[in-house]
């Protein structure tokens, strides 16, 4: 799963190394993500992991999404 | 003329309110008789609002979403929203050509991306069409939707810029330059120069190098590419500039009762009145989305409507001059 989360993520950050950052990496204040590229991602999840966001959801950090995704993909 | 366009125009979020997009809605209708509009907003006002009812639907909204609102909490609301119906409705209905909109524009990028995205891979972009002293237009891009970016990015801001003036001014092969503070390729900083890098060995790009900021408007580039921060002061010094000259001319004439000077005033008010070029284009979308300005009035959402036509006929916008 995470690997997957990775290269989905890779797609919207180039230039940032993702696996040195690690898990405990603020999407926002660490990696750099803005709003739009929060709403790509989720948009390219829901692709990938079989997910609809039905709501807002707020990711602080890389572990949070993968918590997110252990609860609700259904493409595992 | 093929018959049975739609375009859709969202008439909440502008600073003149609906009763002046629908004004706008009425001008579409009596300049295109091949083009039906599709009316995102309050059905009441639609109805009084006396357009021909055989050419006109209704999305029925209330609410949009204002600068106060979070644009992607607003997606998730239960009751409608005009620019996400609006949007919604361009991605299903193969008649629509385009969407104008004049409100949020983190909303409209947010529904763009929701329901329009062309490829889920590019992130889109905001490109505005400025007029250059060569008698042609540049594509800026971006004008502000992606503050921060890498040179990936800017690279596929080139090809987005591109594509569109192939298709908007029959362009073979547009040029694309870089905006920096040197034209030499060791000018600009660190992101500038990785995509001067990537920009000069790109195949798919006619890369003529960096361009500097006092020759934006010079026509030596047909496509302008710099992140989002830089193109919105570009963009706005761009417009300010021409208030300004303007202003000063229409003083001087009048304090030395010159009478050309109207008719240099009416000459660049056609060339260079940013109101009615009109809209920012959204650049990586499925269908043309306008982003009017806020402050727009009817003549503006004419001309973006003219936009969404000849992108859907194939004609340059050149035939129109």
């Amino acid at each position: 799963m995470y690997e997957r989360l990775l290269k989905l993520m890779k797609v919207y950050m180039p230039n940032v190394d993702l696996e040195a950052a690690g898990k405990n990496a603020r999407l926002m204040a660490d990696l750099g993500m803005d709003s739009i590229a929060m709403l790509m991602l989720s948009v390219a999840m829901e692709d990938e992991f079989g997910l609809t966001f039905t709501e807002p959801v707020v990711f602080n950090t890389v572990q949070d999404v993968l918590d997110f995704l252990d609860k609700n993909a259904t493409k595992r | 003329m093929k018959n049975n366009y739609k375009i859709v125009i969202d008439l909440l979020g502008s600073d003149k309110g609906p009763e002046e997009m629908l004004e706008g809605a009425r001008l579409v209708l009596e300049e295109f008789p091949n083009v039906d509009v599709i009316l995102s907003g309050p059905k009441s006002l639609v109805d009084v609002a006396g357009l021909p009812a055989g050419r006109c639907q209704v999305l029925n909204a209330e609410k949009t979403v204002t600068n106060y609102d979070n644009p992607v909490e607003a997606f998730y609301r239960k009751e409608p929203v005009s620019v996400f119906l609006a949007l919604e409705e361009a991605a299903r209905n193969d008649e629509v050509i385009g969407v104008i909109n004049a409100g949020n524009t983190g909303a409209l990028f947010a529904g763009a991306i929701r329901y329009l995205l062309a490829d889920k891979k590019v992130r889109p972009c905001v490109a505005a069409i400025l007029p250059t002293t060569q008698d042609g237009f540049t594509c800026l891009v971006d004008t502000g939707a992606s503050i921060d970016c890498g040179p990936v990015q800017l690279v596929e801001f080139a090809h987005l810029g591109s594509d569109f003036m192939k298709r908007m001014y029959k362009l073979e092969a547009p040029r694309v330059g870089l905006l920096s503070n040197g034209v030499e390729p060791t000018k600009g900083n660190k992101l500038v120069k990785e995509a001067h890098a990537l920009l000069a060995q790109d195949p798919g790009i006619h890369f003529v190098g960096n361009i500097e900021g006092n020759k934006t408007l010079s026509g030596l580039c047909d496509v302008l590419v710099c992140e989002g921060f830089a193109g919105n002061q570009v963009l706005k010094n761009s417009e300010g500039m021409a208030v300004n000259l303007i202003t000063e001319i229409v003083k001087y004439g009048k304090q030395h009762q010159l009478p050309a000077a109207q008719q240099i005033v009416a000459h660049l008010m056609s060339r260079f009145d940013f109101a009615s070029l009109g809209s920012g284009v959204m650049l990586g979308t499925r269908k043309p989305v306008l982003k009017s300005r806020g402050s727009c009035d009817r003549v503006a959402i004419k001309n973006a409507a003219r936009i969404l036509v000849n992108l859907a006929e194939n004609k340059s916008m050149y035939d129109e001059s």
